[in-house]
């Protein structure tokens, strides 16, 4: 319906009508919030054009209060809780009493909105770009809905420009090619991760000590294909809706399965954070230009503030610290020695790496993670009475297919050319005929099974 | 780039042809089976702003938009095309494509044992129902159904091939049901369950939940010869098998599982068997009237004409002891709205059939009616609604427990002596999600809506009856027709209705 409206508008009004609709999509999935939302961008918006104005000292108080700001409410609203629950549990244990305190809840896509307004005011900072002289433009940036609360990541430089003017992108091969990418995510989203989580959900939820190894083995790499299609499929149907409308996202996944190291794996997961954290994190710690221990630090303090960005829980910071720890291992040791052992060993021990990985971050809590892990790795075969359907076992093949088959030689090229590269004639029917397959799959297994979110809505 | 327009102005039309369809108010050949849609949500500003009203309308959108069933059948087509499962509610597929519900296995494992305090309860009211009958030369015959899985069990499922719970509602009522001395009792069931390996024609139709028209057969044979014994001047007619023909089309519920599959193709055929029977009705006497209180197995009885046939015509079954299913002009009435014990009192023979399922509530609420009445003891219902009514004696006294559903009435009375131009109490504790109506019908005053709440609290409903207009016959009833249905059980207790100076 929104673009049915959409394509018929005049040029002048759709950035106005996706504003419009962005902010009713957001007030309809969390009225209360939107409030902190509106602030944020006005506060944005208006120290972005004071940070322009400036130079020096000056500029830099700017930038220091704007990013206090922005890094605050994400504090205060993603982490408090965390911190008083540990500090009550430690005033607890020394017999002292509790803080006061009422919950705090998360407003939706708090982690993205932020990341997306440091984002900006960080390159009118740098002089990478001018800030915008309409704040509707702005509010666009920051509420354009396919993004708005899972990402990707879209970095204001990347898009500014679009914003202002993309009528050259809005094409019919654009709009064809973003509505079958929109279908391909969805499909991905609903036949794919929904199956997998069912049995992912199924076992980690039964409690390790019940599960068999085995079964431990397959909770976790159901697990770890469902967060894969589920996010990925989210990203495509994002960067599809997007495309729908004349932008272009940057890509959020590059088959991450078939990594040969953690850093690679890093390269091709969640691509739009790694870079945001690089641009945005890193480089401001100092980036390569300083000493190594001091890069291996920076590299690791920006992987457990990526592992805590995913969530205020001991298990996401340790999930960041394991992933930091093995990007230092390859630096220092790990790439050169698996240097040789070919690709396929590579791909299959880092794929073991990033499993092990998942389980801290799909665990109810760090106890469990480790619980889940001693059942993984103590081979003990009286699980829980577990009956794996067909449908499963397919779907399992299909993912595991989906997940592995960017290693052959050229697929990834041809991935790359597949999406991009407008089709014509017969090629074009019989992908349309596809896509029609999967919109129709895909829809009826929304119509009959129920409202399954996305998991990095959550963050 | 005609092609191109073209593909995407179908998909865009695709999209759109759910919301024309809504508009138009056009639905798609609706599904079969009971199945629940959410309610439309009223807009309440706090449900708003913490998001629950918008999860409420998005699960109604996706009940009911217009072309939902489409996507359901499609959906349950691919699903057991690619994979062979099956998507209807309580339904699995056991071996060589037999289907059974789940709901029907459960009692094989005990999962719906009522304890042996409610069943020596239930076994001590009727004995003394029996015994009332018995000395008014009025056999009580109890017909125990056979259930599909416990006499298909070989066909099972393998994650359901366990052993059989040493206590469950069948085991513990084939025991002490053999023993009474005035209740005649058929274990059909174990019957079946002897003939299920050497019978040659299907005891149960592959895709039905329900027994098979031979089976059925093979029942009124056995219970008229119960029924007969020692019924003076009144026998039951004989039927004599024929024959038999047989087709795939299926003439009663032979497909009902299949049906609520909602695929587009079938799920599969098998051929059926009908017994082709003439009645012979023994020279000098009369067929006797039976009433049958039964569940949806003895209400089959009546599908092929063994019923009406073997026993009086104008016989007839209280199907859940709710709505009387017969031949004659009663058909569809509801219990309440007859004679009830004038009719029980004028039958030859009272029958309640019950498949295993429904051994958790044997009679259906006739025995404890029964006790009451022969009792004289008054009790605030003579009627309840025995699918949406649980009685929970967990805690002190009866809970009553209303099961969510559809508007329903729960519990009716007649019995109360309401006069005219009297003061009235009712009181009673409630809670739960929705209102109930108290009212007295036919309506002379308004009735009394209660809003529950999530905690116990105690409602009083104060009326009184006006000097005229009075009606002769009065109904108390307690009912829901707020929404169209509610989704959290309510529970009652302490209903007391009295007469207050």
């Amino acid at each position: 319906m929104f673009f049915g409206i959409y394509f018929l508008l005049p040029q002048k009004l759709k950035n106005y009508y996706i504003t419009l609709a962005s902010i009713a999509f957001y007030v309809w999935g969390a009225p209360k919030y939107f409030s902190i939302l509106a602030f944020s961008i006005v506060f944005d918006f208006l120290m972005a054009k004071q940070i322009a104005k400036y130079e020096g000292r000056n500029k830099k108080l700017l930038l220091a209060f704007s990013v206090c700001v922005n890094v605050g409410l994400l504090l205060y609203f993603k982490y408090a809780n965390f911190f008083i629950d540990n500090v009550n549990a430690s005033l607890t244990s020394m017999g002292v009493e509790n803080i006061k305190w009422v919950a705090v809840a998360l407003p939706i896509g708090i982690s993205f909105f932020t990341f997306h307004e440091l984002s900006y005011v960080i390159d009118v900072y740098r002089g990478v770009k001018k800030p915008m002289k309409n704040i509707a433009d702005y509010a666009l940036y920051i509420l354009l809905f396919p993004q708005l609360i899972a990402g990707p990541i879209v970095r204001f430089n990347e898009i500014s420009d679009q914003i202002i003017y993309r009528k050259d992108q809005e094409t019919l091969d654009n709009r064809l090619q973003g509505l079958f990418r929109f279908i391909i995510g969805l499909a991905k989203k609903v036949l794919i991760a929904n199956s997998m989580a069912v049995v992912a959900d199924q076992l980690f939820n039964a409690g390790a000590a019940n599960l068999s190894t085995e079964q431990a083995w397959i909770g976790a790499i159901a697990y770890t294909f469902q967060i894969y299609f589920d996010f990925s499929g989210y990203s495509d149907m994002a960067i599809g809706m997007a495309r729908m409308m004349g932008f272009k996202f940057p890509e959020n996944f590059n088959n991450p399965y078939v990594a040969q190291s953690i850093t690679d794996f890093w390269h091709r997961w969640h691509m739009t954070l790694s870079r945001w954290m690089r641009d945005y994190l890193y480089i401001s710690l100092g980036g390569n230009k300083v000493p190594t221990w001091r890069m291996y630090f920076n590299l690791w303090v920006v992987f457990i503030i990526s592992g805590f960005w995913h969530g205020a829980e001991w298990n996401f910071l340790i999930w960041g610290c394991y992933h930091g720890l093995f990007l230092i291992a390859d630096r220092v040791f790990l790439n050169k020695l698996t240097g040789s052992i070919g690709k396929v060993p590579r791909i299959a021990l880092t794929f073991f790496l990033v499993v092990i990985g998942w389980v801290f971050f799909r665990a109810n809590g760090l106890q469990a993670a480790l619980e889940y892990l001693h059942v993984m790795f103590t081979p003990d075969f009286s699980g829980i009475d577990f009956y794996y359907e067909t449908k499963f076992i397919y779907l399992l093949c299909a993912a595991a297919f989906f997940s592995f088959y960017g290693g052959i030689n050229k697929v990834e090229k041809w991935q790359v050319d597949y999406l991009e590269r407008p089709k014509e004639g017969l090629r074009l029917v019989g992908l349309a005929f596809v896509m029609a397959v999967l919109l129709l799959a895909s829809s009826g297994e929304l119509a009959a099974t129920g409202f399954n979110p996305f998991i990095y809505f959550r963050f | 780039m005609v092609l191109k327009r073209t593909i995407l102005t179908l998909f865009m039309l695709a999209f759109f042809s759910t919301i024309i369809f809504d508009i138009a108010g056009i639905k798609t050949f609706p599904l079969s089976g009971d199945f629940t849609v959410a309610p439309k949500p009223a807009f309440e500003s706090d449900k708003f702003l913490c998001a629950d009203y918008q999860d409420l309308y998005a699960e109604y959108l996706r009940t009911n938009f217009s072309t939902r069933s489409e996507f359901i059948r499609m959906y349950n087509q691919l699903e057991f095309t690619l994979y062979g499962n099956i998507h209807a509610p309580g339904l699995v597929i056991g071996k060589d494509g037999e289907l059974y519900e789940v709901g029907r296995i459960k009692p094989l494992y005990g999962e719906d044992f009522v304890s042996m305090p409610d069943i020596n309860s239930k076994m001590g009211m009727l004995r003394f129902v029996a015994d009332t009958l018995a000395k008014q030369g009025k056999p009580l015959i109890i017909m125990l159904a056979g259930d599909k899985p416990r006499v298909m069990h070989k066909y099972l499922p393998d994650n359901y091939q366990k052993n059989w719970a040493e206590s469950s509602n069948y085991s513990v009522y084939k025991s002490l049901l053999s023993k009474e001395k005035n209740v005649r009792f058929i274990d059909f069931e174990s019957y079946c369950i002897k003939l299920a390996d050497t019978c040659k024609f299907p005891l149960y139709p592959k895709y039905s939940l329900h027994w098979s028209p031979y089976t059925m057969y093979l029942a009124i044979d056995s219970l008229r010869k119960i029924v007969d014994r020692g019924l003076k001047g009144k026998q039951s007619a004989v039927p004599v098998l024929k024959g038999y023909a047989k087709d795939k089309k299926g003439r009663y519920l032979e497909y009902e599982l299949q049906n609520i599959l909602n695929m587009y193709f079938s799920y599969g055929k098998t051929e059926n068997v009908y017994p082709i029977v003439e009645y012979k009705q023994p020279v000098g006497t009369k067929k006797p009237f039976v009433i049958q209180i039964g569940d949806s197995f003895g209400e089959l009885l009546l599908d092929p004409g063994y019923y009406t046939s073997v026993f009086d015509d104008s016989s007839l079954v209280f199907r859940y002891n709710a709505i009387i299913k017969s031949r004659t002009k009663l058909h569809d009435t509801n219990v309440n709205d007859i004679d009830y014990w004038d009719y029980i009192n004028k039958a030859d023979a009272i029958v309640i059939v019950t498949s295993e399922l429904n051994l958790d509530n044997l009679g259906m609420g006739f025995i404890e009616n029964a006790y009451n009445h022969y009792k004289g003891v008054q009790s605030f219902y003579d009627y309840i609604n025995p699918s949406r009514v649980r009685e929970d004696k967990t805690n002190n006294g009866i809970e009553y427990v209303l099961l969510p559903g559809e508007k329903t009435t729960f519990f009716k009375n007649r019995n109360y002596n309401i006069k005219a131009g009297k003061n009235y109490q009712l009181t009673f504790d409630a809670k739960g999600e929705k209102s109930l109506i108290f009212d007295l019908y036919p309506d002379f005053l308004p009735g009394y809506v209660a809003e529950l709440g999530p905690d116990w609290k105690q409602y009083i409903w104060k009326f009184t009856t006006p000097e005229n207009g009075m009606p002769q016959q009065i109904l108390f009833r307690i009912f829901f027709d707020v929404d169209n249905n509610f989704t959290k059980e309510m529970r009652l207790k302490n209903i007391k209705l009295e007469e207050v100076k």
